[in-house]
């Protein structure tokens, strides 16, 4: 019966909707990203289900994307910054009670790593532009190459971001300022 | 810029440069004092960050459920649709309206209150076998924190178990707590079961003796209980148990919560976490409006005052209402006036719907309808035609209210949308208490052989903090510290208010008077009869409503299988779902029935172990068996897989040719079968029958051309602004739809001729058939515009409501939609008479190749039951039921049974659509030529520029074509075909939209 069958070599990809299972991968990481740059587990919830959803309407795209996971915090990190960026309008962290000082030194810092709170806070001052590039390289491991595939730059641009944001992120943890 | 910043910059970077670099870097830190130190901190920097990211994860992994149920009301098939539990027969409890306030933000709590109604039923219809309650020895345990675990010891002889049955979602969250409970209580051992597995059910469709079963089968239960509960000896007594207990801390509850569960002299339950209603309004409204924002404490005169004034109108059309109720509890509002209607003291509803303050609230309720015109009512929709969201909730999301009433868990996802804030529900004269409080709880169960170790449980898990995730209320106070410290402040305000205002409200109510109730104040909102007569009649509908209910209990229904059968397998093997979006319960049921035919075979049927990075092997490695997408092209992944070409001529072979040729052939390479497929999932354009039927129109045939197709959409069309009835709406991402279209008009994106491929942007026909289809918004307005890029700019969530309230509302005549592809969030009605039909033909007159998503079974190269899997999974290819797109075997398609499930017309063209499936040619060139995608963006600008007519058709394409051209020159130059980061790095060269 086999001999029925017919037989392609070149079988084209089926069109994938890899989305169910994709995200599957990435939900729990995903929305651990989204909250690292949005401060607020509701909000990450909801744009882990935006994430989804934006992921399901590109899903024809999925077979010729060869970085996924580039291609899930792109759409992850866009949804977060334009969500903080919408906040910022009326009320900036509201949630974080960023007002208050961070009062740690630099060199303090490898004392208080355990101090999370703390990173975090200093994290929610940096602007979104940075705050992503600098999660995604120091949290989740991505090269300036995979960084500048989801964040739709050029590498050239990423090694500036980063080298920025450390700085930055660097300074806010010192001065515990308010302001970006 | 000078060496030393140079080197800065690379240090941002340390670890991931290239060895040359690194060198260049390493010098330099040798003579650099300030880099030495920035790299320092750099390290300690990304240490910090790390650990940052593994404390989310273990948030994540301790409190799941929240997340879960997101996804799974985005990826409903995940989990049981929302549909599902809001089906009621006669016999079935009617939902209550107040659950489903819940909503999208609040889904956890929703299907925990679904659970709660389902168990819930009437005692009329099911006897309970009435325990008798052990003596009760409560025993002063020390009950022992988290946070100081007892040293590990070997589990004692005198070691019992205790069963505690909680909801499936949530088993995992209770991992870690057991792990430290058993450590400071090495005498107990606690086993967990999953609520639909004790039931033996695959949905919250729960039997009408679910109360009894679970208590009968578990020791603790997480389960809502009412006074019927208790007098069915269910549940015991906890009073003795809290009394030995000095840690159990009765005083740290927050009001009416402990107090919730005590009646009869008895405490029946320990509540877990609370949440209550509260009124949004929406800033931005009120400010048009010039109206202060109201208050706690405020009058419900000046509830209905403030609601009449935000009301905006254009002409009689209302705009914006004043006030919506967002899940249609109307019975919660009223009882937020008066009381509770249904409690624990409660023994005669009837008597207290003759109360003067009764009869009173209930009609200044109608009033706020009826007089002042500020509330809309929509008639509860018919059981069948339920979807779990209400009309009014869509006016919540398209922004057409200007306050509704919502779960206070919802704030922090309705904030993110809109500018809004909080108030607690109106009070009166009489009652300043205006607050419903909702607790559930753990009880114990009468039966438990163990009750003093399953109290010690019970105890412990109440000290554990807020059950579901942050934005649930912790039951006790001193465990709500971060809750209220993460608040804003004045919504924090308010919220502290609301519970010092408070009373408890029970979930299990007597279904045939409060049914008969809320249908009385249905039609009295109707405008249909009087509150007085409406309330009357109460007590007779009621009644009737208790006989129809009895009758249909008297009929015989077959016991649920029982997933815990005691079997004589031989064979066990793990079927995992990888890729298809089928319900896990239906496949679990399917496995039951497997069995019956192959008594020695047992199948496991789970979701994969939940990991980061799912891939083939990694399912392959937890299975013995699991469906999962159609690309095996991978030699390596094809290792984990059995070829499955000898079983096709084995024994129990199965026809090949009875597989729709299109699809095996993804499942086939020249080294053989790795899969069978499954299903596929079609694009078609489904239409609204009664708007053809209006309009004299004949249904489109499935030959139809695109020309027919405006035709028919242009006499479908009529109207204009906000109740405009469109012939076409097309998908609510643009170019999805636009891109089929384009190839039936006979444009394409891509030049084949060439080597390697170019771009077909400003092709003529590709130029003309853009025009043609954006002409479709733009010059004939016989389609809506939804999103036309998927990049943050869009409100995605708001044009996904809107297209389906256009869908939902009856204002469109056509749409696209994917055969098998479910969704909870929205649904159509289901008296909505529609039909289906192909897309058009093409230029050419034949069906243009559309892209149709897939699923295969496949069988683990390492699996010891290889033949036991073929078994199983040719059994799945055989079962209509078993895929929720279109089976990929003919003789199931054309089978009785399958064109009863969908209807013969729909079956017919389901299976014209396969046979005919061919890949899409633009799928294959991009499979071989992945690099062409990176010029997509100018494309989709392209397109958003047409069809918001900001550019012509000719216009846009040209700069796309020059830009991907460039694009591609680009890649030709660098060689870069196989180098994606250059190909990146060729298309910001080029300059993308945006950037």
């Amino acid at each position: 019966m086999i001999s029925d069958l017919s037989i392609d070599n070149n079988s084209p990809p089926a069109p994938a909707e890899t989305v169910s299972v994709l995200f599957q991968h990435y939900a729990k990481p995903i929305c651990a990203y989204i909250h690292s740059l949005v401060d607020d587990w509701e909000l990450a919830y909801d744009l882990t289900q935006e994430t989804y959803l934006r992921l399901y309407r590109t899903r024809d795209r999925l077979p010729a994307v060869e970085n996924q996971r580039a291609w899930v915090y792109r759409i992850a990190t866009n949804l977060a910054i334009n969500a903080v960026k919408r906040r910022k309008r009326f009320a900036w962290l509201p949630w974080s009670k960023a007002h208050e000082r961070v009062d740690f030194a630099w060199h303090d810092l490898e004392a208080t790593l355990d101090n999370q709170a703390a990173v975090q806070r200093a994290l929610a001052q940096l602007a979104p532009e940075y705050r992503a590039p600098l999660v995604l390289y120091s949290s989740y491991d991505f090269s300036v190459r995979e960084i500048a595939e989801a964040l739709h730059l050029n590498e050239s641009a990423v090694k500036v971001r980063l080298h920025r944001a450390r700085e930055r992120f660097r300074q806010l943890y010192a001065e515990g300022t308010t302001h970006e | 810029m000078n060496n030393h910043q140079q080197m800065q910059e690379l240090l941002a970077i340390y670890d991931h440069l290239p060895a040359d670099q690194r060198v260049q870097v390493d010098d330099h830190l040798q003579t650099c004092a300030e880099c030495a130190a920035a790299l320092a901190a750099y390290r300690t920097m990304d240490q910090a960050l790390q650990q940052m990211r593994q404390q989310k994860f273990n948030y994540l992994n301790r409190e799941p459920a929240l997340l879960e149920q997101r996804l799974a009301a985005t990826q409903p098939t995940r989990k049981p649709p929302l549909r599902a539990p809001w089906r009621i027969g006669v016999n079935q409890r009617s939902p209550l309206p107040v659950l489903q306030m819940a909503g999208a933000g609040a889904l956890v709590l929703l299907l925990v209150l679904l659970a709660t109604l389902l168990i819930g039923r009437n005692p009329l219809d099911t006897p309970v076998t009435a325990a008798t309650p052990t003596t009760i020895e409560p025993t002063a345990t020390v009950v022992v924190t988290p946070t100081a675990p007892a040293p590990v010891a070997a589990a004692p002889e005198n070691q019992v178990t205790i069963r505690f049955a909680t909801y499936d979602w949530a088993e995992a969250q209770y991992e870690p707590l057991i792990a430290t409970f058993e450590q400071a209580n090495p005498d107990v051992k606690v086993e967990t079961i999953a609520i639909q597995e004790l039931l033996g059910v695959d949905s919250y469709d729960w039997p009408d003796d679910a109360n009894e079963q679970m208590l009968t089968k578990a020791d603790v239960v997480d389960l809502f209980i009412s006074p019927r509960t208790v007098g069915g000896a269910l549940v015991r007594d906890l009073t003795p148990f809290i009394a030995a207990d000095p840690t159990f801390a009765v005083a740290d509850f927050y009001p009416n919560t402990l107090s919730a569960f005590q009646w009869d002299g008895g405490t029946w339950a320990v509540p877990t976490s609370i949440n209550f209603n509260l009124i949004y309004y929406d800033q931005d409204r009120f400010d048009e409006a010039g109206v202060a924002y109201p208050q706690p404490g405020w009058t419900w005169a000046e509830f209905v005052q403030t609601a009449q004034a935000v009301t905006q109108r254009e002409g009689d059309e209302v705009t914006v209402w004043g006030f919506v109720n967002t899940w249609s509890d109307h019975l919660g509002l009223i009882e937020s006036q008066t009381g509770p209607l249904f409690d624990a003291a409660t023994t005669n509803v009837a008597a207290r719907l003759r109360e003067p303050t009764v009869l009173d609230s209930v009609q200044r309720y109608a009033d706020l309808f009826l007089q002042a015109r500020a509330s809309p009512f929509f008639k509860p929709p018919a059981p069948e035609n339920e979807t779990g969201f209400t009309q009014e909730s869509t006016l919540v999301e398209l922004g057409q209210a200007a306050m509704w009433s919502d779960f206070m868990i919802n704030w922090q996802w309705r904030s993110t949308k809109r500018r809004i804030g909080v108030v607690t529900y109106p009070v009166t004269a009489n009652r300043q208490n205006s607050t419903m409080i909702f607790a559930d709880g753990r009880t114990l169960s009468a039966r438990s052989a163990h009750p003093a170790a399953a109290w010690r449980w019970l105890s412990f898990l109440s000290h554990q903090g807020g059950r579901f995730g942050p934005d649930f209320l912790p039951l006790r106070p001193s465990l709500a510290t971060t809750f209220w410290q993460t608040l804003d402040p004045d919504v924090a305000t308010v919220m502290r208010y609301a519970i010092d205002h408070s009373f408890p409200v029970l979930y299990d109510r007597p279904y045939p008077t409060e049914q008969a109730l809320r249908d009385a104040i249905a039609a009295t909102l109707a405008g249909e009869t009087t509150v007085a007569a409406a309330l009357a009649n109460v007590p007779t509908a009621a009644e009737t409503l208790r006989q129809a209910q009895l009758a249909s209990a008297a009929t015989p229904t077959p016991p649920p299988v029982s997933a815990g059968t005691a079997t004589t397998a031989t064979i066990t093997i793990t079927y995992l779902i990888g890729y298809s979006t089928i319900e896990i319960g239906t496949v679990r049921t399917l496995a039951q029935q497997f069995q019956q035919d192959h008594p020695t075979i047992q199948v496991k049927v789970n979701y994969p172990p939940y990991q980061e990075t799912l891939d083939l092997p990694a399912i392959a490695a937890a299975a013995d068996c699991f469906d999962w997408s159609p690309i095996v092209y991978n030699p390596d992944e094809r290792s984990v897989l059995v070829n499955l070409a000898p079983f096709l001529t084995g024994a129990s072979a199965l026809d090949p040719s009875d597989f729709y040729p299109g699809l095996l052939r993804q499942f086939t390479l020249a080294d053989g079968v790795w899969g069978l497929p499954s299903e596929a999932k079609p694009k078609v354009i489904e239409y609204n029958k009664a708007l053809f039927d209006a309009h004299g129109l004949a249904y489109p045939s499935s030959t139809w051309t695109t020309d027919e197709f405006v035709a028919l959409a242009k006499q479908l069309t009529h109207g204009a602004g906000r109740t405009k009835q469109y012939g076409f709406a097309g998908d609510f991402y643009e170019l999805s739809d636009a891109e089929l279209f384009l190839q039936r008009r006979g444009g394409s994106l891509y030049d084949r001729s060439s080597n390697p491929p170019s771009f077909a942007f400003d092709h003529p026909a590709t130029v003309a058939a853009l025009q043609w289809y954006t002409d479709l918004t733009r010059g004939l307005g016989i389609k809506p515009l939804f999103a036309t890029s998927l990049d943050a700019s869009n409100p995605l969530g708001m044009t996904y409501a809107q297209r389906w309230a256009l869908l939902n509302s009856g204002r469109a005549g056509m749409w696209t939609t994917v055969i098998g592809v479910p969704n909870t969030h929205y649904q159509l009605p289901a008296g909505l008479n529609s039909g289906i039909v192909p897309l058009p033909v093409g230029v050419d007159g034949k069906p243009a190749a559309d892209p149709m998503a897939m699923t295969g079974y496949y069988i683990a190269a390492a699996s010891p039951h290889p033949q036991a899997c073929w078994e199983w999974i040719r059994f799945l290819t055989e079962q209509p039921n078993a895929v929720q797109g279109v089976p990929a075997r003919r003789s199931v398609v054309e089978s009785a049974a399958y064109r009863q499930q969908v209807g013969d017309g729909r079956a017919t063209i389901y299976a014209a659509l396969l046979d005919s499936y061919t890949p899409p040619a633009d799928d294959l060139l991009l499979f071989q030529h992945p690099w062409l995608a990176k010029a997509r963006p100018w494309w989709e600008e392209a397109y958003t520029q047409v069809v918001k007519g900001e550019a012509t058709a000719t216009d846009a394409l040209q700069v796309a074509q020059q830009r991907a051209e460039a694009y591609r020159a680009c890649v030709i130059d660098a060689n870069a075909f196989t180098n994606e980061a250059q190909q990146q790095s060729c298309a910001a060269a080029v300059g993308l939209p945006g950037q």
